[in-house]
C-alpha cells in the first residue's frame, strides 16, 4: 500500500509539472493579463482590464480576469452540487426502508462523508467564492482583484482537491473514507483506507485555496475601491466579504494544522489525538474551532446577497444598513467563541459548558437584528415577486426555522437530549441549504442578465422556488421529528416505527433535486437561448435610486464593449501607480 | 422584468401566517408521531405506558396531537407576533 500512494505521489507531480510546462508554453499569456498594481504586467491599464483574450479551453485554463474565475468557481461549485446531491439522493433511497436494502452500510457512511465535506468546502465555499470573484471588483469599482495570478491559483488548488476527496470513489479497489465530515478520531487515525489519507490531502488543499482567496479579497476591498467608494459607502455584500474573509485567515489555517497531526498520527505513529499518549477530544476543540466559524463563513456572505438583493425588489434602501454592517461584525466575533457547544456531551467542565451556552445563545441577537431588518425593509415596500425575490424571502423564512431550532440547541439541558440525533441534521440543514442553498440561487437568478446578457426562464426559476421550498421544509421538518423521536444520525437502518417521516424525507429530498435540475436546465438553456436583455438595467433599479456600480459597469460595458484603442483613459480613471 | 407589484406587508403577513400554521403543522405531526392519533400512550416513539404532560409556568396540558398543534400555534405565534409588532412600530415611525 505504501508503495502504491508513493507511485501515486511521483505521478500527480510529474503530472503537475507537464501542466505548468505545457502552459507556459502555449502562448505568451501578458499579453491578456489584467494590468493590476503587481508588478510584471506590461502594456497601458484599461477600463475593462482586458484587451483580448485567447479563444477556447486556452482561455479557461489560463485565465486571470476576476469574472472568468468567478465563472469557473460557478462552474466548479455547480459540478460539486451535482456531486453531492446525488449522493444524498442514494441515501435517501437507502432510507426509504428501515433495512439496508439499496446500498450496503459501508457504502452509505461514504455517501454521507462525501455528501457533508462535497457540500460544505467543493461546493458552499466555491460558490460564494464566485460570486465574489465576479461582483466585488465591479460593485467596488476596482480592475479586479489586487491579486488576479494569486485568484487564479486559489481556484485551480480546488479541482485536485476534489478529486482527492472523492478518490475512494474513483480509484477502484480501496474503501471510501467513513469518518462522516466531522473526522472525529480516534475512528479516522484507525481507518486503514488511503482514500481518508487523499481526503485529507484534498481538504488540506482546499484549505489553502480558501485562505489564498481571503487574502485576496482582504486586500483588494482594502486598496483596490474606486475613487467614489468609501468605507461608508462600501455595499453590504462586501462587507460580508470582508468580514467572512477575516474569518477563513483565523480558521482554515487552524484546520490545516490539525488535518496535518492527523495525517501525521495516521502515516508516522505521533500521537496527537491517539487514545493512549494524546487526546481524541483535542481533535474536536482543534475541528470545532474551525468548524462553527465555519458555519459563518458560509452563511455571511449569502446574508450579504440578501441583503443586497431584498431591498432592490421592495423598491427601498435596505433598512438600519448601518445595524447589519454591526451585525455581521459581531457574528464574525462572536463566531470564535462558541465552538465547545458541538461538545456538550464530551464530559467537557460543566462551567466550560455554561459559557459556551451563554456565548452561542447571545449570537442569536446579531443574527435577529438582521431578520428584523430585512422584514422591515420589506414592510412599507411594494415588492416585485421575481426570482431573486421570491428566493430572498425563502431565506427569511428558511433561517427563522433553523435560527430558532438553534437556539434550542444551544441550551445544555436540550442539547443533552437532541445531541447527535436527526434533529441535528434538520436544523442545520435549515440554514446550510434552506438559507445559503436559497441566497446563492437567488443571486444567480439576480446577476444572470449581467453575467450572459440574456434572462432566465421565469416558470422554471418560480417552478425551482417552490419545488424546493416545499421539498427543503419537507424533508429537514421531518428530520426534526425523527430527532425529537429519538433517531440517532449516520445509520443506514433504522427501527420500524421511524419509516414514516423518513419516507417524508425522502419525498422532500427528490422534490428538492427535481427544483435543482430546473435550476441547472434554466441556467444552461438560458444561457445559450434565453431572450436577450434589452437595456444595461433589466431590473430597473434606477427607478428606485438603487442603481449599484456592478449594474453601472454592465451599462457601461454595453455600450463600449471595447476598450479605448488609442490607450487613452477617461479622466476620471485612477492612475495606473 | 414585469412582475407584478405587491404591497410588502401582504407578503410579511402571509409568511408571519404560514409559519404560525407550520408550527401548528409540526405540533400536530409530532404528535402523532411520539404519542399516537388518539394522545394516548400507543405512539409508536412513546416511553412508559400513561399519557405524558408538558407544562408551561402554571399550565399544565397532555400530550397529544391537538395539545402540541396548539402550542406549536399559540407559542411561534406569540414569539414571532411580538418581532412583527415591533418591526410595525418601528416602520411607522422610521417612515414617517
Amino acid at each position: 500500500m505504501a508503495s502504491s500512494s508513493l507511485v501515486l505521489t511521483v505521478l500527480m507531480g510529474v503530472l503537475l509539472v507537464a501542466v505548468a510546462a505545457s502552459l507556459a508554453r502555449l502562448e505568451d499569456w501578458r499579453s491578456y493579463t489584467p494590468l493590476s498594481d503587481v508588478g510584471g504586467a506590461l502594456g497601458e491599464r484599461t477600463e475593462h482590464g482586458h484587451e483580448e483574450k485567447p479563444g477556447g479551453v486556452v482561455r479557461w485554463l489560463t485565465t486571470v480576469d476576476h469574472k472568468d474565475i468567478g465563472i469557473l468557481y460557478g462552474t466548479y461549485g455547480a459540478i460539486a452540487f451535482v456531486w453531492g446531491g446525488l449522493a444524498v439522493l442514494l441515501m435517501r433511497i437507502e432510507l426509504a426502508a428501515p433495512a439496508t436494502d439499496v446500498i450496503g452500510p459501508a457504502l452509505y457512511n461514504g455517501l454521507l462523508t462525501s455528501h457533508g465535506i462535497t457540500m460544505l468546502f467543493l461546493f458552499g465555499t466555491p460558490m460564494i467564492a464566485a460570486f465574489g470573484n465576479y461582483f466585488i471588483p465591479l460593485l467596488i469599482g476596482a480592475d479586479d482583484m489586487a491579486f488576479p495570478r494569486i485568484n487564479a491559483i486559489a481556484f485551480w488548488l480546488l479541482p485536485p482537491g476534489a478529486l482527492l476527496v472523492w478518490a475512494g470513489f474513483l480509484i477502484p479497489g480501496i474503501a471510501t473514507a467513513q469518518t462522516s465530515w466531522t473526522m472525529y478520531t480516534p475512528l479516522s487515525i484507525q481507518m486503514t483506507s488511503p482514500a481518508i489519507d487523499m481526503m485529507l490531502l484534498g481538504l488540506h488543499l482546499t484549505g489553502v485555496s480558501a485562505t489564498m482567496g481571503a487574502v485576496n479579497f482582504i486586500a483588494t476591498i482594502f486598496t483596490e475601491r474606486g475613487d467614489d467608494v468609501g468605507w461608508p459607502s462600501l455595499d453590504i455584500f462586501s462587507w460580508t466579504m470582508l468580514t467572512q474573509s477575516g474569518l477563513i485567515l483565523f480558521a482554515f489555517p487552524l484546520l490545516g494544522s490539525a488535518l496535518v497531526m492527523l495525517l501525521l498520527d495516521r502515516n508516522f505513529g505521533t500521537t496527537f489525538f491517539t487514545v493512549a499518549g494524546g487526546d481524541p477530544i483535542l481533535w474536536q476543540h482543534l475541528f470545532w474551532f474551525f468548524g462553527h466559524p465555519e458555519v459563518y463563513i458560509l452563511v455571511l456572505p449569502p446574508m450579504g446577497i440578501v441583503s443586497l438583493v431584498l431591498p432592490k425588489f421592495s423598491g427601498r434602501k435596505l433598512f438600519g444598513f448601518k445595524f447589519v454592517v454591526y451585525s455581521t461584525l459581531a457574528i464574525g466575533v462572536l463566531s470564535f467563541g462558541v465552538w465547545a457547544h458541538h461538545m456538550f456531551t464530551t464530559g467537557i467542565d460543566p462551567r466550560l459548558r455554561a459559557s459556551f451556552m451563554a456565548v452561542s445563545l447571545a449570537i442569536a441577537i446579531p443574527s435577529a437584528v438582521k431578520v428584523f431588518n430585512w422584514i422591515t425593509t420589506m414592510w412599507n415596500g411594494k415588492l416585485r415577486l421575481t426570482a431573486p425575490m421570491l428566493f430572498c424571502i425563502g431565506f427569511v423564512q428558511n433561517f427563522i426555522i433553523g435560527g430558532v431550532t438553534g437556539i434550542f440547541l444551544a441550551a445544555i439541558p436540550v442539547d443533552l437530549i437532541l445531541h447527535d440525533t436527526y434533529y441535528v441534521v434538520g436544523h442545520f440543514h435549515f440554514i446550510v441549504y434552506g438559507a445559503i442553498g436559497f441566497a446563492l440561487f437567488a443571486g444567480t437568478y439576480y446577476w444572470f442578465p449581467m453575467v450572459t446578457g440574456r434572462m432566465y426562464q421565469k416558470r422554471f426559476a418560480h417552478a425551482h422556488f417552490w419545488l424546493g421550498l416545499v421539498g427543503s421544509n419537507l424533508t429537514f421538518l421531518a428530520m426534526l421529528w425523527l430527532g425529537y423521536g429519538g433517531m440517532p444520525r449516520r445509520y443506514a437502518t433504522y427501527l420500524p416505527q421511524f419509516v414514516t417521516a423518513h419516507q417524508i424525507a425522502t419525498v422532500g429530498a427528490f422534490l428538492i433535486g427535481i427544483s435543482t435540475l430546473l435550476w441547472v436546465w434554466n441556467m444552461v438553456v438560458s444561457w445559450k437561448e434565453g431572450p436577450k436583455v434589452d437595456s444595461g438595467d433589466p431590473w430597473n433599479l434606477d427607478e428606485t435610486g438603487q442603481l449599484t456600480n456592478d449594474w453601472e459597469w454592465y451599462e457601461q460595458q454595453r455600450d463600449s464593449p471595447v476598450p479605448a484603442t488609442d490607450g487613452g483613459e477617461p479622466d476620471d480613471a485612477q492612475s495606473a501607480d | 422584468m414585469s412582475e407584478r407589484d405587491t404591497r410588502g406587508r401582504r407578503v410579511v403577513l402571509w409568511m408571519y401566517a404560514s409559519a404560525v400554521a407550520v408550527a401548528g403543522l409540526f405540533g400536530y405531526v409530532l404528535g402523532i408521531i411520539v404519542y399516537g392519533d388518539g394522545g394516548g400512550p400507543s405512539g409508536p416513539l412513546v416511553e412508559g405506558s400513561g399519557a405524558a404532560y408538558g407544562a408551561v409556568g402554571p399550565i399544565t396540558f397532555q400530550l397529544n396531537p391537538l395539545n402540541l398543534a396548539l402550542f406549536g400555534v399559540v407559542s411561534v405565534g406569540i414569539l414571532l407576533g411580538i418581532g412583527l409588532l415591533a418591526i410595525i412600530f418601528v416602520s411607522e415611525r422610521a417612515d414617517a
